[in-house]
């Protein structure tokens, strides 16, 4: 009696648990933490091939990409790349996006940082767009060699 | 069964659309406003602020803009140069900012002489004419 009364106690805990951690997963994917918030279900992939890149004093860099911007459909980047603390690996950045789907247009303006990590560079930016004011926060790399920008997207809430 | 099956998929689901944004440390930042200036066209307006970001001692210059006459926000980009004792370290700014009733919202990443990446968040109200933030060092 007294190990069946010890097995239900357990079992009862043990299902708590199961909630509890069930609970937490759906939380955690829910959002991020402190004060910048984004679901995760509105996150989309953003793939664009590398058109040109120029520089006209082999400091600060012009890139032009193209591809497609999830729900905005076809986009078009232009970004200036430049380094004022004068590093080897990492910099900052200013850039346009415009973006095309059906009849609907739809503008940003990007900001943000890279650092060269390996073969390639990440980037970490925050795009102010004309999309009823929305404000993305996109991170993704950068592979010059494979000419292709890949970012992950999400509207900030 | 359903609930492993939907905690597994839960997983797969958040791993693919997570952000590779991450880190372990932050501090608070807290400055005056020092000086607002107005651009004669009103397209760039240069606002200075100076205070304290964990153990550094921060002057930041401010540039914002509107590129896009979006309602309510913008964009800025910003220089910073921080001292504590000996050390000196510069970084420069990339961000925006939004209206949010009396006060700025401010959201950017910083890239630091050091080589180290910073996401921030702040508020910032000119009435009271403080900028307080909370600063956190990228992995």
């Amino acid at each position: 009696m007294f190990f069946l009364l010890i097995l239900v106690l357990l079992i009862k805990k043990y299902l708590k648990m199961k909630k509890l951690f069930y609970l937490l997963f759906l939380v955690s994917s829910l959002g991020f933490s402190q004060d910048i918030e984004w679901d995760p279900k509105t996150t989309f992939d953003a793939v664009f091939d590398i058109d040109a890149v120029h520089t006209k004093d082999g400091i600060n860099y012009e890139l032009s990409a193209s591809g497609n911007a999830g729900p905005y459909g076809k986009a078009y980047l232009s970004y200036v790349f430049t380094n004022h603390n004068n590093s080897n690996s990492n910099g900052e950045f200013t850039g346009f996006a415009w973006t095309q789907m059906g009849e609907n247009i739809v503008k940003a303006t990007l900001q943000g940082v890279y650092k060269k990590e390996g073969k390639v560079f990440k980037m970490y930016s925050y795009d102010n767009t004309t999309d009823n004011n929305k404000i993305m926060i996109v991170s993704g790399v950068v592979d010059f060699v494979a000419q292709t920008m890949k970012f992950k997207v999400a509207p900030l809430e | 069964m359903n609930k492993i099956l939907s905690i597994i998929l839960l997983l797969i689901v958040s791993s693919l659309s997570s952000q590779d944004l991450k880190w372990e440390n932050s501090v608070d930042g807290n400055f005056t406003i020092d000086s607002v200036n107005v651009g004669p066209n009103g397209d760039v307006n240069t606002v200075s602020v100076s205070g304290e970001a964990g153990n550094w001692t921060v002057y930041m210059t401010y540039y914002f803009t509107n590129k896009l006459q979006t309602e309510g926000q913008g964009e800025y980009t910003a220089m910073a140069w921080a001292q504590d004792g000996k050390e000196r370290l510069k970084t420069t700014v990339q961000g925006l900012w939004k209206q949010n009733d009396d006060n700025y919202e401010l959201k950017h990443f910083e890239n630091t002489s050091d080589g180290s990446q910073l996401l921030t968040t702040g508020l910032m109200n000119f009435e009271t004419k403080t900028y307080s933030c909370l600063v956190r060092f990228l992995n």
